[in-house]
């Protein structure tokens, strides 16, 4: 039960620090675009409408910056994600001149309105518009520029974070998915044998080692030779076989000659047999047979059914579990279901051409 | 037969002597000692034992510290719990060890092993090791595969090629078994004499004695033919063809 990983949009959100360029910038084109322009005549000395004049456009300046500034940060993600250049500036372009265009003119009208300017010619408010929208390209790239660095940062951190995500949900699925089970179990039956008999108590010691040796060992890996896997299923099963007097009987047909074409994912055979093992009884009277056979490119494993009546109702959180491990490392799903008297469960493999 | 047993775990100690003594009653243990200090002091001071068993992870430091304190001219069996890099190194120094829980056959086999070659170069192999510096001597150059839960060294000349596929990569032993490894080719090919070796393409690098016949394949390609036999030829691309020939003809 993995977590699928996520990104945390918020956590990432960008930051660029304009404090310092947002408080020169817009007195610097309030005060030099009108004057450049004509907009204020300065021939008449600094009297109080031509003060007011230029607080108006440093409000207007300040307008028009903070609402590009705004609609650039606010569709950020959209503009960035275009994967084209070319993309990128048309929408730049047209977010620019959508906004700045109207609510330049407006500002520019409504003061030649309320001062009654009549000296201002109407073509002057035009040429103002269009040098207006020039500096707010220019300062657009100022930002656009700031911005890629701070996305490239962030696309960096994310796959990184994805990845980091990615390893521990998949370590935390394995190790939750066979330790604790596994070594309890074991260590009650090497307790139970220690009494009733030692040298098989000697011989189970032997064999957990090397068994847990090889599951810690393929914690590291994603998949093995099929003929390892099948070594280890042997060293596996004949603890089962320990544990329950020979009540497993596990029958491997016609393996040996594809074991080193094949890839699987480790422990999955193991896997497999516990699952068996642990919803079917295990008696000398209803022994659990088992057959592990190789048919196209799949790895079957059947057995026959004699649930437990403690585990009718089973969650199979372990067959999900193994079939998320399957289609990440093979990319195919695994198959079960239950077939007359039998519980048929079928692994797909990865075949080495090169082998 | 004198042996002793350096090992910081009572029971540890026990179950060694227990082993010993059913494997052969001759077996003496003249010594149990549990510290690195006390080893070196004892070493210095008594003859030489025929065996020595030593745990690795002792209570004071590792055993190897032994090996930098005193002479050590007697051959040694490590004995160690897990520990991936160390068995890796172990290997490729022809250093014998056991694996926790000893097991009695495989103590058997060891002390065998040891009755036939009385090998007694361990100090200078424990100093490679220690050095970091594994392989002493590139003739006997070896690289350590994986096979079910155990390591193997394969002797570099019984390498009939490696190959990578599924993002694994994999020693083809002249014998034709198939063996994992953990190094990328890319990792192989610093690591190999470019004399004996020829990375063929993206997917294959061979040894110059596995090639049985080679010729040009379509659009001036070269193909090889190799033992074991691949399921198809090994191409070699027409940019390193001539690169191929000179390494050939160079043998």
């Amino acid at each position: 039960m993995s977590a699928e990983p996520t990104i945390d949009r918020s956590k990432l959100s960008i930051k660029v620090d304009d404090k310092l360029v947002r408080f020169i910038g817009i007195p610097f084109f309030g005060l030099v675009i009108p004057s450049a322009t004509g907009l204020i005549d300065l021939s008449a000395g600094l009297s109080l409408p031509v003060v007011l004049s230029y607080l108006y456009y440093i409000l207007t300046a300040g307008i028009i910056w903070e609402g590009n500034r705004f609609l650039l940060f606010r569709y950020y993600h959209i503009i960035f994600d275009t994967g084209s250049d070319i993309k990128k500036y048309v929408l730049i372009l047209g977010l620019n001149i959508f906004y700045t265009l109207p609510v330049s003119a407006i500002l520019l009208y409504a003061w030649k309105w309320v001062t009654d300017a009549s000296q201002v010619q109407p073509n002057v408010l035009w040429i103002t518009s269009v040098i207006i929208i020039v500096c707010v390209i220019f300062v657009t790239n100022m930002y656009e520029k700031a911005l890629l660095v701070k996305h490239s940062e962030n696309e960096m951190l994310k796959s990184a974070k994805l990845e980091k995500d990615k390893v521990q949900a998949e370590l935390a699925a394995l190790k939750n998915q066979i330790d604790p089970h596994f070594m309890f179990n074991a260590l009650n039956s090497v307790s139970y044998l220690i009494e009733k008999d030692t040298q098989m108590a000697q011989q189970f010691v032997d064999k957990l080692a090397e068994v847990y040796r090889y599951i810690l060992k393929s914690k590291e890996k994603d998949l093995v030779l099929l003929a390892d896997e099948l070594d280890f299923m042997h060293a596996y099963a004949s603890l089962i076989k320990l544990r329950f007097r020979d009540a497993l009987i596990l029958e491997v047909d016609a393996i040996n000659k594809t074991g080193s074409q094949y890839l699987i994912p480790p422990i999955s055979i193991m896997f497999a047999i516990e699952n068996a093992v642990k919803h079917n009884e295990l008696s000398e009277k209803n022994r659990l047979y088992l057959k592990v056979e190789f048919y196209n490119d799949n790895l079957l494993i059947i057995n026959k059914l004699n649930l437990r009546n403690s585990v009718k109702h089973s969650t199979r959180t372990g067959l999900i579990n193994l079939n998320e491990r399957f289609e990440r490392l093979i990319g195919k799903e695994i198959n079960y279901g239950v077939e007359g008297e039998q519980f048929k469960l079928v692994l797909p493999l990865l075949k080495l051409h090169l082998a | 037969m004198n042996v002793i047993i350096v090992e910081d775990e009572a029971t540890a100690i026990h179950k060694l002597e227990l082993l010993l003594g059913r494997i052969n009653p001759e077996i003496n243990v003249i010594a149990r000692l549990n510290t690195v200090r006390d080893t070196a002091d004892w070493i210095r001071q008594h003859d030489q034992p025929e065996i020595g068993f030593f745990d690795i992870q002792l209570s004071d430091d590792l055993s190897f510290e032994i090996f930098q304190q005193c002479q050590v001219n007697f051959p040694v069996i490590f004995i160690t719990a897990y520990d991936d890099y160390l068995l890796k190194a172990f290997e490729l120094n022809s250093i014998h060890y056991l694996l926790k829980p000893v097991n009695e056959d495989k103590l058997r086999q060891a002390i065998k092993k040891f009755n036939n070659l009385k090998e007694h170069f361990i100090h200078q192999r424990v100093k490679d090791l220690l050095s970091g510096y594994p392989i002493s001597n590139p003739s006997k150059r070896k690289i350590i595969a994986k096979k079910g839960v155990d390591y193997i060294p394969v002797d570099i000349n019984d390498v009939a090629y490696f190959f990578s596929e599924h993002k694994m990569s994999f020693l083809k032993r002249k014998t034709g078994e198939l063996l994992t490894i953990d190094q990328t080719l890319m990792e192989l090919e610093e690591m190999l004499d470019s004399t004996t070796f020829f990375r063929a393409n993206r997917q294959y690098i061979v040894h110059i004695n596995s090639i049985v016949k080679f010729r040009s394949g379509d659009q001036s390609k070269l193909e090889l033919e190799v033992l074991p036999s691949t399921p198809e030829k090994i191409k070699v691309a027409k940019e390193r063809a001539r690169e191929f020939k000179e390494w050939i003809n160079r043998r």
